[in-house]
């Protein structure tokens, strides 16, 4: 009878997530569960903290001081920082509008071809001249990399993925790479998707994290090149790497049975695992979307629930069928009616279910609200569930 | 002209088709020829083998010419093939001096579908082979000559041949029997000549002569070969006579005399000694006589003498057919099972009923050295259903009947049968040294209520199954207690429930062992007051007793010393809802163990109790600081009978609960629903028992306050409960230790009266 693998999936949802993740964290740590997790998988808002807690030794109350102060003077502002008070704000105009003039002469040619190819003319050169202009100019700087700045000089420094400070803990941080639609995860072991390999330089973890929280409707992805290992064979590709919720917001599927590291990175199939979602759950049915905007978001949000439901299916499965010992899903949207037993003094869903997922800073109240529910629904599942663990 | 059987017209169409494409490797020498034997065929071939030749092994000629034995059943009956000489006699694979032996097993390895050309195949394999001298690797099982038996007289081999025979010569002595029909013998022991000694040894005995090399040749059928194959050997004619002039004295007139005669063939496994193949030669009691004339006149009577040459020369040799049973060769058919584990061990089994007769023959087949069978009910006549008894048993104790059962089964395990009455006196009527597992199959309360107050006073120090099943048989459920696991089934039980509900409530195997009362309907067989049981046939029974047989096992073998596990398991058959999981599988360790202070009752604390109290220690030292004071509730059981408390889980202090360093005031919001959900959740076997606090910086003995608190839940509430734990964590900042004190409601009412009678002011 040997202990259960643990795996710790922290779920993307901005400054939000942070908050309930923190409260999450303090009832694992309370329970000794924290220290016995053996995989910590961070997505988007939730690598933040995840790597805030995995790449550093400090006491737990001090690492709650600091996520409370990060949270309360804002991410944005970091940003805002870099962008304007450094070397950044050139290199991101010209980043800008170099790629802006490729993008629109690529374009440019891209019409051209249609347009001939209406008169049944077909030049085979337009496309990779196209293609060329476009990675020419490559966007080497933006906001996203004034975020990397400031996570560096704030919290991470040079460090790099695989100087964990926890002891025996796996780190994973999630992010997606829109040229080939694919996971890429920054992971303590190893990082990379599977389409190009593995990365031969060990990236930092301010990398890692930025990449991972690059919501794509305020930030730009990062772009650059990158060098990678694939079957003994190394290759330089061009990355687009953007938030990790556009592929997996809740972070499992790195810690999922049944995956082989032969073909993916970071394959660490776990036996118990704790997934707490900053997800808002069951919409109110409010949303009108009349035309094409709200139209497109309101689209882009379906799809997104429907692969966050699948998910949640998936991990119901495989806990029926053996594969997994069982899982606990503390979820900020969960219905309070549903929770088995309701703490008398819980702090309810309606309290902090609207508090949008962006990085402003947050008021202490709402910090409080939003950690203190976080603990209640991880303590009540916990000792409802798997009081053993 | 010879008529042909459609096999073997397809026989001749595929060996032609073989030859055509063979490059003359393979000729056919002369057409197809009758047989003596009636229907079969001979054909006649000459196959080239100059190239299989290496020095190493046969040493073929360029082309060797071999027969082919045709079966008018062909291609259902496999061909036999002969070499048309015998200069490969004495080799591996060669029968009888010519007869080659392809197949270990042609049942396994023959396919009638490949016909000629698979035999063919195989008839190349064992050329290549013996031209290398690879017939015999060193693991395989060899061919042991063979003798074709024509006495109706069997010979079971029980003993082990004498050790190293092999290089001490040829080994002379007696073979002791044990007669068991008047056609079959046990061979139970071999003495040495030297060590034979004048006493009468009491049992039948035979002659025994152990070659120390292997005999060239098949065993012969005439005496006269006999006495060449024993001579060429290297045993004389002469003492040959001496043995069968001394053993003709031995039986009585009537009898046959027999000869144990064994040439070392066979190996259990790679590198070990060649231990011998055992034949015996039954000698008829005509012959015998003629035997004791010719020893009685000293060699003189001359009738007698002409008698005995005419049977050397003439008769034919009588063997016996021999069944091997020695455990230098034979490898048990059980062996490396779950049950072989049990071979040698000794095993109480309480209970002797469905699971119990069942279980009991597995057990004694697996080679038990001991079992001991206690039960005392008697045989009825309705359980012959699915009991192992006979119509002959009705009526007597079932322990008895059963002994008797399989003292004729006959293994060499000593049965003994106990039928006193389990609920009285249980475990404690064995001395647990002499024992290697306990095997409880009474599916009885009153059994499992005696065990769990036996152990109290003596932990039970070696694996113990507890096997029943449910109300229609659909279900098996199995409890092991190991040996450091210091509570009996009652606890396991109780352990196991509380687990099953907590992560597979609602599963139809829960249910099936736990159902809602009011589902419940007693079965009762025989009118009248007839003892309850289960509705199941003797299929149900034999699979399930086999099955949770195995599943116990096989736990044994994996669990920690000191855990204990619950298994429920579904017959395949079984209409439940969930398809999936048909095994629901628990493995726990014991709680820890304190005692209670004020009316010694033993108090089991969960190792999740202890979590949820440090949780909360740590949350306190979080929020506020390690000096404050706090707690919450007790969830668990206060179980009277066995004078337990079991303590199974606590809580955190509820929201409107006051703490400060010197206080704490635990509050009620929520507490009922919390305790609500905590009955449903456990299959109501945990419910709320008592109050939690600590002392941070000081003992744990109840303060003035503590006993105010104890007061108002016993006697100032709605619903007072009869009786409720405090359980004081003193020097909780420091070395925590847990106080647990039992207040029963009329004790306070008894304080009450005395301190007024007192006159005292509180």
């Amino acid at each position: 009878m040997s202990p259960p693998k643990i795996g710790l999936a922290l779920s993307g949802g901005g400054s939000r997530a942070i908050a309930f993740h923190l409260g999450c964290l303090r009832a694992l740590h309370d329970r000794g569960i924290l220290d016995k997790v053996a995989v910590l998988s961070g997505v988007s808002g939730g690598s933040v903290i995840a790597a805030l807690y995995a790449y550093s030794d400090e006491p737990f109350e001090a690492f709650a001081c600091r996520v409370e102060a990060a949270l309360s003077r804002g991410i944005v502002w970091g940003i805002a920082r870099e962008t304007f008070l450094s070397f950044e704000l050139p290199k991101i105009v010209v980043a800008t509008v170099l790629a802006g003039v490729a993008a629109i002469l690529a374009r440019t040619l891209q019409l051209m071809g249609w347009l001939l190819s209406l008169v049944q003319i077909q030049p085979k050169w337009l496309e990779p001249i196209a293609e060329q202009i476009l990675d020419f100019a490559p966007r080497f700087a933006s906001f996203t990399t004034a975020f990397e700045r400031h996570l560096v000089r704030r919290y991470f420094g040079d460090r790099r993925m695989d100087a964990v400070g926890r002891r025996e803990l796996s780190v994973v941080i999630n992010a997606a790479e829109l040229r080939t639609e694919t996971a890429f995860r920054y992971g303590s072991v190893d990082s990379g998707c599977w389409r190009f390999g593995r990365l031969i330089e060990t990236p930092r973890v301010a990398t890692a994290v930025a990449a991972s929280a690059a919501f794509p409707a305020f930030l730009p992805a990062l772009d650059h090149y990158l060098t990678f290992t694939k079957y003994g064979v190394e290759t330089k590709h061009r990355v687009i790497i953007t938030d990790g919720g556009v592929y997996d917001n809740l972070g499992v599927s790195c810690m999922l049975p049944g995956r082989s590291s032969e073909f993916s990175t970071n394959a660490f199939p776990v036996d118990f695992i704790i997934a707490c979602d900053a997800g808002q759950g069951m919409p109110s049915g409010a949303r009108r979307p009349t035309f094409w905007m709200s139209r497109m978001l309101a689209t882009v949000i379906t799809i997104h629930r429907r692969t966050q439901t699948m998910t949640q299916n998936l991990l119901h499965r495989m806990a029926a069928s053996g594969e997994i010992q069982g899982f606990l899903m503390p979820y900020l949207g969960q219905r309070d009616s549903a929770l088995p037993v309701r703490p008398a003094d819980l702090v309810s869903r309606d309290q902090v279910v609207d508090y949008p997922t962006n990085f402003n800073p947050m008021s202490k109240r709402s910090i409080d609200k939003l950690s203190k529910r976080g603990e209640q629904l991880t303590r009540c599942l916990v000792d409802t569930y798997a009081p053993e663990l | 002209m010879l008529e042909l059987s459609q096999g073997q017209q397809l026989a001749l169409r595929q060996l032609n088709d073989i030859v055509a494409n063979s490059n003359g490797v393979l000729e056919v020498l002369e057409p197809a020829t009758e047989s003596k034997s009636k229907g079969f065929i001979w054909i006649r071939l000459s196959l080239e083998t100059k190239n299989y030749r290496t020095g190493n092994g046969l040493a073929f000629r360029d082309r060797e010419r071999i027969s082919l034995h045709l079966h008018p059943d062909f291609p259902f009956k496999k061909p036999d093939i002969y070499f048309t000489h015998t200069r490969f006699i004495g080799t591996p694979h060669v029968q009888w001096g010519n007869s080659i032996c392809l197949y270990q097993s042609s049942e396994m390895e023959y396919d009638p579908s490949d016909g000629m050309f698979g035999f063919f195949d195989r008839v190349e394999q064992w050329v290549r082979a013996a031209g290398k001298g690879e017939l015999d690797p060193d693991d395989a099982p060899l061919h042991p000559p063979v003798a074709y038996t024509t006495s109706s007289s069997r010979f079971v081999v029980r003993a082990d041949t004498p050790t190293g025979i092999a290089d001490n010569g040829i080994w002379i002595g007696r073979a002791d029997l044990r007669k068991i029909r008047d056609d079959r013998f046990d061979l139970i022991g071999w003495t040495n000549l030297d060590d034979w000694g004048d006493a009468d040894p009491g049992h039948p005995i035979a002659a025994a002569i152990l070659f120390d090399k292997p005999l060239a040749t098949e065993f012969p059928t005439k005496v006269n070969d006999l006495f060449k194959l024993v001579e060429n050997e290297g045993l004389s004619f002469g003492l040959l006579y001496s043995l069968l002039k001394l053993f003709s004295l031995v039986g009585s007139e009537e009898e046959h005399a027999y000869f144990v005669l064994g040439a070392p063939m066979r190996r259990k496994a790679a590198g070990e000694p060649l231990r011998p193949h055992l034949t015996v030669w039954e000698i008829g009691p005509d012959t015998l006589k003629t035997l004791r004339a010719m020893v009685r006149s000293k060699g003189e009577d001359e009738a007698a003498r002409d008698e005995l040459v005419k049977w050397m020369v003439e008769a034919e040799v009588r063997w016996c057919s021999v069944l091997e049973d020695r455990p230098e060769i034979v490898i048990r058919r059980d062996g490396g099972t779950l049950l072989a584990s049990l071979s040698g061990k000794r095993v109480v089994l309480l209970g002797c009923g469905a699971l119990g007769s069942a279980v009991a023959e597995m057990v004694l087949r697996s080679g038990a050295a001991k079992l001991r069978l206690v039960d005392c009910g008697i045989v009825k006549p309705g359980i012959l259903a699915r009991q192992r008894y006979a119509d002959s048993d009705i009526g007597s104790a079932k322990v008895n009947a059963l002994q008797v059962h399989l003292q004729v089964i006959g293994l060499e395990c000593v049965v003994t049968a106990d039928n006193g009455n389990l609920a009285n006196q249980a475990l404690s009527r064995f001395d647990f040294k002499e024992w290697d597992l306990v095997i409880d199959a009474t599916a009885s309360a009153s059994v499992t209520h005696r065990i769990e107050e036996e152990l109290k006073a003596q932990n039970l120090p070696i694996p113990m199954l507890s096997m029943s099943v449910s109300a229609a048989a659909e279900c098996g459920s199995l409890l092991v207690k190991m040996p450091q696991y210091s509570w009996g089934l009652h606890h396991i039980a109780r352990q196991a429930k509380l687990e099953a509900f907590a992560k597979d409530t609602g599963h139809s195997l829960v249910k099936a062992f736990w159902p809602e009362r009011e589902t419940v309907k007693v079965f009762q067989p025989e009118p009248g007051c007839s003892a309850p049981t289960f509705i199941g046939s003797a299929a149900d029974i034999d699979h399930h007793a086999a099955g949770l047989l195995n599943l116990g096992l096989s736990r044994i073998e994996s669990l920690a010393l000191d855990a204990a596990s619950l298994d429920l398991v579904a017959a395949p058959w079984s209409r439940l809802d969930d398809s999936k999981r048909h095994r629901l599988s628990y493995t726990f360790k014991g709680y820890a163990r304190h005692n209670e202070q004020r009316h010694c009752y033993a108090v089991l604390r969960s190792d999740v109790a202890a979590l949820d109290m440090t949780a909360e220690l740590k949350r306190i030292t979080r929020t506020r600081s390690n000096k404050i004071e706090t707690g919450g509730l007790i969830f668990g059981e206060i179980d009277d009978a066995h004078r337990v408390i079991w303590v199974d889980s606590v809580s955190g202090p509820p929201p409107d609960s006051t703490a400060s360093e010197t206080q704490f005031l635990c509050g009620t919001a929520g507490t009922k629903e919390f305790n609500a959900f905590k009955v449903a959740a456990s299959g109501k076997s945990s419910r709320f028992i008592g109050i939690w606090h600590t002392h941070p910086i000081s003992r744990g003995r109840p303060s003035q306050d503590d006993l105010h608190a104890m007061l108002a839940l016993l006697h100032f509430q709605e619903f007072p409960p009869r009786q409720v734990v405090m359980l004081i964590v003193g020097y909780a900042a420091t070395r925590r230790e847990e106080n647990y004190y039992l207040y029963r409601r009329n004790e306070f009412v008894l304080i009450a009266q005395h301190e007024e009678e007192d006159g005292g002011q509180q």
